[in-house]
């Protein structure tokens, strides 16, 4: 235990020597988003926190197609990696392994993509058909 | 076969008979022949013969008449020799022209001799008829005599029994009275006896009662203390018992507490060694200048958090723990999606720390003593990787 | 009557004291036989047999030939002193007075006849080839005459078994002279 807590303190360490010395965070340009929809994400991800997984899902996928139209790249995938985090918790691996894939097929740059891998490896492979997601996000 | 089954003789038996007869004459064996007169030779030695019983007379009366009657006879016959003897005598002489007077008197006396024979004949007769009846009055009298002879030995022998019996019965009669007053005499000295010994009872039966109710009493003492030496003991075991039970958690408690110390000593040398590490590495870190979101991210993604927490949520024995390792799984994988160069990422994130109250929750955990290790481990990492973002903010 | 009894009668009668003893000789066993046969003891059959013979030869001269045999007139002297003497028997019930009776109707010489002989030594062998008990009950039987009773005393073995062993002694002797010839 000791052993893999101290490189994790280092870690930490580290963080925290940033955080001391008051660096300013310089910011990078970004892509302009909309701060109610991002507030949205936020909200979505805070229920999904809190375990409550079925409400989320429903809200996910009309979110995810609102940053899509407007090519926010990197929060339509979080939001589609969202949707199969959703799916995953809800006892539903082919429908978060079908999410999940999608997510590394259309935005594989993306920083949810590379969670999606690590997700899609641990869930069980799907047997079945899976089933089409909801709100016609294929 | 005796007597009384006599069967027609067989042939068989006929031969066996006369068979047997030969056998028995040949086997015979016969002593010297008598002298002659009558003489018996003298026998060695007679072997004791068992006394004679009485003879009777009947032999002799049996032959008595014949006898009589023949001595009779002989004497008559005597008398007729001579008398015919005489008459031929005179029959012989000279003058035998015509009966003489000699003749004629001898005639006249044989004919009175005759008649005289025929008279003792007749007197014969009667004396025959007489002695025969005498015979039979003998022989009825001799029965009657051996009868009276039996009688009178059976009356001797009655008389003798009774006598005997009586004598008998005056002794037994004496023995017995002189047994009775014996045991009379037994019976008075028992009866004293006894007297002595219901005396005796009597005391004894007092102080037995005496002894009774101060045994009764002592036995009810005896029966509380014995009471209490059992609540005593029951007291004593229990205590015991709970001795046994404080010593054992006693000594679990400082096995515990000796193994917990080894722990702690083995925590606070690594603590202050990863602390050393830890102000190294803070220094390292400010000088470097990298973003604190940054640092935690890597510092989330080197331990792996959130896999670990997919990974041991099962070993959770608490549901609490199970969805707080949900929570840290969401949360980690959130921080790990943020962008650092967003400025709104760390407000963002310590908003979610703050919604979901993650801090609390993971002291919580770590403060239960039987959280699982791997668990343990993990929260307490995440706690310290928190801890940089919370100073982030 | 033979000649030579006859002439033996007339010697004794002279005094002739040798042909008492042959009289004595040809008809001492026969007596003594009749008295044991009765149930005297030995030695009162050989006191009656003298008793007899002294008789016999006191009443000599009354003895008439032309009436009977010697052996017959002896007979009736034997079973008068016999009667005279009846007491000193034991218990009369042991003997058998008929086969008593049977000694003095013998023939003196056994042997007269070459038959009689022959079945003489029949019976004899017969009887050796019983069991020892058997013979000697049947020998008891007829040579001692003795009643079922005196059988019965003399074996110590009760009356009923005496009979029995009698009865299976003369079947068998019966098959055996049967085997012989002897009877029919």
């Amino acid at each position: 235990m000791w052993a893999r807590l101290t490189p994790m303190l280092v870690a930490a360490a580290v963080g925290m020597a940033g955080c001391a010395a008051q660096m300013d965070m310089q910011t990078q340009p970004i892509a302009r988003v909309s701060a109610i929809d991002a507030g949205e994400l936020e909200e979505l991800i805070g229920l999904i926190a809190e375990g409550r997984y079925e409400e989320a899902s429903s809200q996910i996928p009309s979110l995810a197609a609102r940053f899509e139209s407007r090519q926010e790249r990197p929060r339509a995938a979080e939001s589609l990696f969202w949707l199969g985090y959703c799916y995953e918790k809800l006892d539903r691996p082919a429908e978060a392994a079908q999410i999940y894939g999608r997510v590394l097929k259309d935005y594989p740059q993306e920083p949810a993509a590379r969670q999606a891998a690590q997700r899609l490896a641990l869930i069980p492979r799907p047997t079945a058909n899976p089933q089409p997601v909801p709100g016609g996000m294929d | 076969m005796d007597e009384q089954e006599r069967k027609p003789e067989t042939r068989l038996e006929m031969l066996l008979g006369r068979w047997g007869a030969e056998e028995a004459i040949r086997g015979a064996e016969p002593g010297a022949p008598p002298l002659p007169q009558g003489v018996r030779e003298p026998r060695q030695q007679k072997p004791a013969r068992p006394p004679r019983p009485p003879r009777s007379l009947r032999p002799l009366l049996r032959w008595a008449p014949a006898a009589a009657a023949a001595a009779l006879l002989v004497a008559a016959g005597v008398v007729l020799y001579i008398v015919t003897r005489g008459q031929m005598d005179k029959a012989g002489s000279p003058d035998a022209a015509g009966p003489p007077p000699a003749v004629a008197a001898a005639e006249q006396k044989a004919q009175k001799l005759q008649t005289e024979l025929a008279e003792t004949k007749k007197q014969l007769e009667s004396s025959m008829s007489d002695l025969k009846n005498l015979r039979a009055r003998l022989e009825d009298t001799s029965a009657r005599l051996a009868n009276a002879v039996e009688q009178e030995v059976h009356a001797a022998e009655i008389e003798r029994l009774r006598t005997d019996h009586q004598a008998e019965k005056r002794t037994l009669v004496e023995q017995m009275e002189g047994r009775l007053a014996e045991l009379n005499r037994q019976a008075e000295a028992k009866e004293k006896q006894i007297a002595q010994l219901n005396e005796q009872i009597d005391r004894l039966q007092q102080d037995l009662t005496a002894a009774t109710a101060s045994d009764a009493a002592l036995k009810d003492e005896l029966a509380g203390a014995k009471r209490e030496l059992e609540a005593a003991r029951q007291g004593q075991a229990a205590t015991v018992g709970e001795l046994n039970r404080q010593r054992k958690l006693h000594s679990e408690t400082l096995d515990s507490l000796a193994e917990a110390r080894k722990e702690l000593s083995q925590m606070k040398a690594q603590f202050s060694s990863i602390l050393d590490d830890f102000e190294r590495m803070y220094g390292a870190a400010a000088v470097a200048g990298r973003a604190g979101t940054d640092a935690c991210q890597q510092a989330a993604r080197s331990a792996n958090i959130v896999a670990r927490c997919a990974t041991i949520r099962g070993d959770a024995a608490q549901a609490s723990t199970r969805k707080l390792l949900e929570t840290v799984e969401t949360v980690f994988t959130r921080l790990d999606m943020l962008d650092p160069r967003d400025g709104r990422s760390a407000a963002s994130f310590a908003s979610l720390l703050a919604r979901t109250d993650l801090r609390r929750r993971i002291d919580v955990a770590l403060s239960n003593v039987a959280q699982d290790t791997q668990i343990r481990a993990l929260l307490f990492e995440a706690k310290l990787i928190l801890a940089g973002v919370e100073n982030v903010g | 009557m033979s000649d030579m009894e006859v002439q033996l009668v007339q010697q004794c009668l002279g005094g002739d004291k040798a042909a008492f003893e042959s009289l004595y000789d040809l008809h001492a066993r026969r007596t003594k036989a009749y008295f044991a046969r009765s149930g005297f003891t030995p030695a009162d059959a050989e006191d009656l047999t003298q008793d007899t013979f002294i008789r016999a030869f006191n009443s000599l001269r009354t003895f008439n030939g032309e009436l009977g045999t010697l052996s017959g007139w002896l007979a009736t002297i034997a079973r008068n002193v016999a009667r005279r003497h009846w007491n000193r028997r034991g218990d009369g019930r042991d003997f058998d007075p008929q086969l008593a009776e049977q000694t003095l109707e013998v023939k003196n010489n056994p042997t007269y006849t070459a038959e009689a002989a022959e079945e003489h030594e029949a019976i004899n062998d017969c009887i050796s080839r019983l069991p020892e008990e058997m013979a000697n009950i049947v020998r008891l039987r007829y040579v001692a005459a003795r009643t079922t009773r005196g059988i019965a005393a003399a074996a110590e073995m009760p009356e009923s078994t005496v009979r029995l062993r009698l009865a299976e002694a003369l079947a068998a002797l019966e098959s055996c002279l049967r085997a012989k010839g002897i009877l029919e």
